[in-house]
């Protein structure tokens, strides 16, 4: 499996050309250079890996569909990032009458904090994407336009049709619950350790 | 706090951002389904062009073909007419003019030899303006032409048997008969005295009943009771026959010189050289020529009547589900308000009673259909949730742009209060026709095939959500074929106006072959079938 990075730009553009012809070679060939790192954003966006192969699947399939679109400016990795996230969006609006309201406590946290290198050498990157996998789906999309996208509040509000104070709370909420889970994680890697 | 959370952040971004996990295979096992069946719509899509053009095409071949067979069937006829005039000529016992030479040139004296003095001193040129002979009638009850002053006895005899023979040929030629080669006049005695060749035309076109239009466009044709022979050929006889027509044009006093020629038979002798098909013709034949083609424009109102049943194919792409209920909601909730047809119809009459018709037509229909609640799906084409309107047609996104109105979520009700669905298609028709006439009034029957080419599909319609009203017109109807096939039977009569025109009544069915959806995106497959009665002035061509 070949990595994006490794592509050369003019791979890159022979490839997309591909695609737009519509050469089976040459979506095979970008999918496996992009799928990596778009199935993480999925995997972010989702709550579960299931979900995640969905939206990574219709994603794809927009990408191909409307990849005439791209003018061949800007890096065409965020170009297909983008559709990603959008993909994650509808995936999201679609069954937003189905979330439950997220009823949390998120008052007591009280976390001891670590250094960073000490986290990510505790908790894999799995567990922190489970960690964002598990979070309510409206914080979950807060947290992931705001940290992940780098969008602002108002923007994400327009997204979500959500209010700006609904979008800064959320986000706020997020961050508390996935404080919490990392200290939880820790305390329990700490009491594995002791045990051994 | 503020710092931590934003520790909380970074620590997020940067470890799970540069992080690459390649999903399961099966992912793209189902992506390269999708991509084939994407394809197979994308190829259906890109030649919908193509079908324009292959429908263009058709047309214009049909066309040209028509055109080649008339021009190849109006040739035969034309060289069939001179073979079988010169058959009957023979089967007449008529012999052509080299062999009625004969005798002329076997009399004691040399008649070549003084036809040829008689070319010297007459010349060419002015040949056919002397032409004013008046050849006695052979009508008169004489049984010989009168002797040229000095005709020498021997040649009496030969003579006589000639004139007997002439004569035959002067009572055919006496029905009516006139050529004018090259815009001079030439007139020849008939039965009914002299006629010039104005003369004659009139009284053509009365016994042919052809207009002054034919008669304009061919002035120099050799008319034969009704028939028409090409310029070349006359032109071919005026040259074989150039010392005959010499010794016509001779002056009087010079032919009186030449005793073994009767002078007075002269100019018909001539006249025999350049009709040599006119003995042949021994009556009148009336020619009512079957015009290759007819134009017709018509119009017809339509009723409509559409047969809806389920679609069972399963929907892959994310559009409306097949729904059972669907078909009986249709079913009730829609009436067509209007449809109508018109266009343009060209029939090459392969014979008098067969022809085969091409065309172009519009047809439009109007549907009207009652309130009904519409919910909220989610377009996978969009990405986003609308509301989907459902009708016999297919479906369509109807996006609400109201300010202050928010988008509907998954399965939100709304209200379409009042809604009406426009379909408009260009069809070409093939129709083979039999027709038989009862003098002005011609029945005719047909069948044939007609392919219709979507050109104009929407769905306007009046949505309450609330206390708020949205009026959205979509011209975009998912599931709808760009294409489909109809079944054409008709029967009427058609009226003969004049010589050019007609007018028809044709009640017609187009009965719909194949539906009008799609197998995917539409909740069922509708079946159009038309009946309408068409009013038309056809033209000949």
């Amino acid at each position: 499996m070949s990595s994006y990075q490794n592509l050369s730009v003019t791979s890159i553009s022979e490839l997309i050309q591909g695609c737009i012809n519509g050469e089976r070679h040459s979506q095979s060939r970008l999918y496996e250079a992009l799928s990596p790192r778009m199935f993480v954003v999925c995997l972010r966006y989702a709550r579960n890996r299931e979900e995640a192969e969905e939206v990574l699947q219709e994603g794809f399939m927009r990408v191909f569909e409307h990849i005439r679109q791209y003018k061949f400016t800007g890096s065409f990795e965020g170009w297909v990032r983008k559709i990603m996230v959008n993909c994650a969006l509808s995936k999201y609006r679609s069954k937003s009458q189905l979330h439950a309201v997220a009823n949390i406590d998120v008052n007591n946290v009280n976390v001891d904090y670590a250094d960073r290198e000490d986290i990510l050498s505790k908790i894999s990157v799995k567990e922190l994407i489970g960690m964002v996998q598990q979070l309510p789906p409206a914080y979950r999309m807060v947290f992931n336009l705001y940290v992940f996208e780098g969008m602002k509040h108002r923007e994400i509000a327009a997204h979500l049709n959500i209010s700006e104070g609904t979008s800064k709370s959320n986000l706020s909420d997020a961050r508390a619950i996935l404080q919490k889970n990392i200290a939880s994680s820790l305390l329990s890697v700490k009491q594995n350790v002791n045990e051994l | 706090m503020s710092e931590d959370l934003h520790d909380i952040d970074k620590l997020f971004q940067e470890s799970i951002e540069g992080h690459a996990e390649a999903p399961p295979p099966l992912v793209w096992e189902q992506l390269d389904k999708k991509l084939d069946q994407k394809k197979v719509a994308s190829i259906a899509g890109r030649y919908n062009k193509l079908k324009w053009v292959a429908a263009a095409l058709f047309l214009i071949s049909l066309s040209m073909a028509a055109m080649w067979v008339y021009h190849l069937r109006r040739d035969e006829r034309n060289s069939g007419l001179v073979r079988k005039d010169r058959s009957s000529q023979h089967a007449n016992g008529l012999p052509r003019l080299q062999t009625e030479q004969a005798p002329l040139q076997n009399s004691s004296t040399s008649s070549d030899d003084r036809g040829n003095e008689v070319r010297e001193q007459a010349g060419v040129n002015d040949s056919l303006q002397r032409n004013e002979r008046v050849i006695p009638p052979s009508s008169q009850g004489k049984e010989e032409n009168p002797p040229i002053k000095g005709e020498s006895t021997d040649v009496a005899g030969q003579k006589t048997a000639n004139n007997q023979q002439l004569k035959k040929e002067e009572q055919l030629i006496g029905r009516k008969e006139s050529f004018e080669p090259a815009g001079r006049n030439l007139s020849v005695e008939t039965g009914s005295g002299r006629q010039t060749a104005a003369a004659n035309r009139e009284k053509n076109k009365k016994v042919t009943g052809r207009g002054a239009k034919e008669e304009a466009i061919q002035p120099s044709l050799i008319v034969k009771d009704g028939k028409q022979d090409r310029n070349n050929n006359l032109s071919t006889a005026v040259q074989e026959e150039a010392p005959l027509r010499n010794a016509f044009i001779a002056e009087p006093g010079a032919l009186a010189d030449h005793t073994d020629v009767d002078a007075s038979r002269l100019p018909l002798l001539a006249y025999r050289s350049l009709m040599p098909d006119l003995a042949a013709a021994p009556t009148p034949v009336r020619l009512t020529p079957v015009p290759a083609f007819t134009a017709t424009v018509f119009f017809s109102p339509n009723l409509v009547s559409t047969r809806i049943a389920d679609n069972r194919i399963m929907n892959f792409t994310g559009g409306p589900p097949n729904r059972a209920e669907d078909k009986k909601e249709i079913k009730d909730k829609e009436q067509t308000r209007s449809s109508k047809s018109f266009g343009v119809q060209l029939d090459y009459h392969i014979n008098p009673h067969w022809s085969v018709g091409s065309g172009l037509v519009i047809s439009s229909r109007i549907t009207d259909i009652k309130a009904k609640p519409i919910y909220g799906h989610f377009d996978s084409r969009g990405g986003e949730i609308n509301y989907q309107f459902y009708c016999s047609s297919g479906y369509s996104s109807i996006k609400l742009k109201t300010p202050g109105t928010n988008p509907p979520y998954a399965a939100d009700t709304a209200q379409a209060v009042s809604s009406s669905n426009k379909l408009k298609y260009l069809s070409v028709p093939l129709i083979v026709k039999y027709s038989f006439g009862q003098g002005k009034f011609q029945f005719i029957t047909g069948a044939g095939l007609q392919a219709n080419f979507l050109t104009v599909s929407t769905i306007e319609t009046q949505i309450t959500k609330g206390t708020v009203q949205n009026y959205a017109n979509m011209n975009e109807i998912q599931g709808l074929r760009s294409m489909y096939f109809s079944g054409i039977l008709t029967a009427g009569v058609s009226y003969r106006l004049n010589r050019i025109l007609s007018a028809s009544v044709m009640p017609t069915a187009q009965l719909g072959f194949t539906s009008i959806n799609q197998n995917q995106n539409a909740p069922v497959k509708s079946y159009i079938n038309f009946y309408g009665l068409a009013l038309g002035i056809g033209v000949k061509l």
